[in-house]
């Protein structure tokens, strides 16, 4: 029986070998894709694995993670540097993949339908439209505050809730 | 001839019992997350599971050596002889706090790293000394037949029966109840963790995950009691 720990097992074990062929043999791609390729198998097969398993808080965290391995592979294709600037887009379309996914298991929660669709057209027009009205230069002014506190906010919140484990 | 006073050894009374409870340093058996490597350490040195879980977490920062650390060690040290029997309850407990365990090593380990990035003392390779692309895959490899293998021997699947609908919660709400809603309806016992990544995915995304939450409280409503 295929479980998640031999999916995951499985893909690390083919990750690993796809970082040895490309470091000795010539192959046109890099780290960044080899990641994305990973999360999008392991992604796949456990979503596919959560559907037939009523796993809804697997299917919600796999979802995520294909949709990760895209945004990889996507960073990896079109060589872009600046992550700074596809954290928002990829965050709405993300939530909004994650929750369409829900409404596939559950299609009487049309909420989650609702939710996804709305996220998948603001992250849309958060690469489009909205960057005429300098959105995306407000968000990366903001991220660039934030990333000097950011560190700070990432220790605190992790200190905070390796404290309250027990509670 | 004169006789010697050596005590015969042989006699009974010179029996000594075998030590008890002698400790071994060894692999937790009922508390682990991949080998049980970290509970086993906490356990010789009687301390909590989870700083010896955060700081192996938090050693990351030294790359794909600690992984490598790792793993010798689940080689090395002998799995638990007689591991405690848990129930159900015990269980779900210990999940819980392992998880918050690995989620607030993340984002300890991810503050370090970006703190160490952002205030240039190295560049984000370097932060992860001496590690080369082989060695990972090696590792990778490595740390995916362990996990390969060790599944083998638990193959217990759990189906979970899972609500039809989805409502906000009313027990354990801190705003509109939507977060510790959605954690019941995924199943999942940790209301915090959720809140806590939502509170995050709202900040990165200027707020707009929190039209969500109010579009989602506006359209559903509170469980019955």
């Amino acid at each position: 029986m295929l479980t998640y720990k031999k999916i995951f097992s499985m893909t690390l074990i083919l990750a690993g070998f796809l970082i040895l062929i490309s470091e000795f043999i010539y192959l046109p791609i890099d780290i960044t894709w080899i990641i994305g390729a990973t999360f999008i198998l392991q992604g796949l097969f456990s979503v596919i694995k959560s559907l037939n398993n009523d796993r809804r808080d697997l299917l919600f965290l796999f979802t995520i993670l294909f949709m990760i391995g895209i945004i990889f592979i996507i960073k990896s294709n079109f060589n872009i540097r600046e992550t700074r600037e596809i954290v928002f887009t990829s965050i709405l379309l993300i939530s909004g993949g994650a929750f369409l996914m829900l409404f596939i298991e559950n299609s009487k929660e049309r909420i989650f339908a609702l939710v996804g669709v709305i996220f998948f057209i603001v992250g849309y027009l958060s690469i489009n439209l909205l960057r005429d009205y300098g959105l995306t230069k407000i968000s990366n002014s903001l991220a660039k505050t934030a990333e000097d506190f950011w560190p700070i906010v990432l220790i605190s919140s992790g200190l905070i809730l390796f404290l309250n484990r027990k509670k | 001839m004169e006789e010697n006073n050596f005590p015969d050894i042989f006699d009974e009374k010179y029996e000594t019992e075998p030590p008890q409870n002698r400790e071994r340093l060894e692999r937790s058996g009922s508390d682990f997350i991949i080998a049980g490597v970290c509970s086993g350490i906490a356990n010789y040195f009687k301390i909590d599971p989870s700083i010896v879980r955060l700081l192996a977490i938090i050693s990351l920062i030294l790359g794909v050596w600690t992984i490598a650390f790792y793993l010798l060690l689940a080689y090395l040290i002998p799995s638990e002889r007689n591991p405690k029997e848990l129930t159900e309850e015990e269980i779900t407990k210990q999940n819980k706090i392992n998880l918050r365990t690995i989620i607030s090593g993340i984002m300890i380990f991810s503050g370090i790293y970006f703190g160490f990035s952002s205030l240039g003392f190295f560049s984000p390779w370097y932060v992860l000394f001496l590690n080369n692309l082989f060695l990972i895959s090696l590792v990778a490899i490595g740390l995916g037949i362990f996990l390969l293998d060790k599944d083998r021997v638990n193959k217990t699947e759990v189906k979970i029966i899972t609500a039809n609908k989805f409502h906000r919660a009313k027990e354990g709400k801190i705003f509109l109840g939507v977060c510790s809603g959605f954690a019941k309806y995924l199943n999942y016992s940790d209301v915090v963790t959720v809140r806590t990544i939502f509170i995050i995915a709202t900040m990165l995304t200027l707020g707009i995950m929190f039209m969500g939450y109010l579009i989602i409280a506006a359209f559903t409503k509170y469980e019955i009691e």
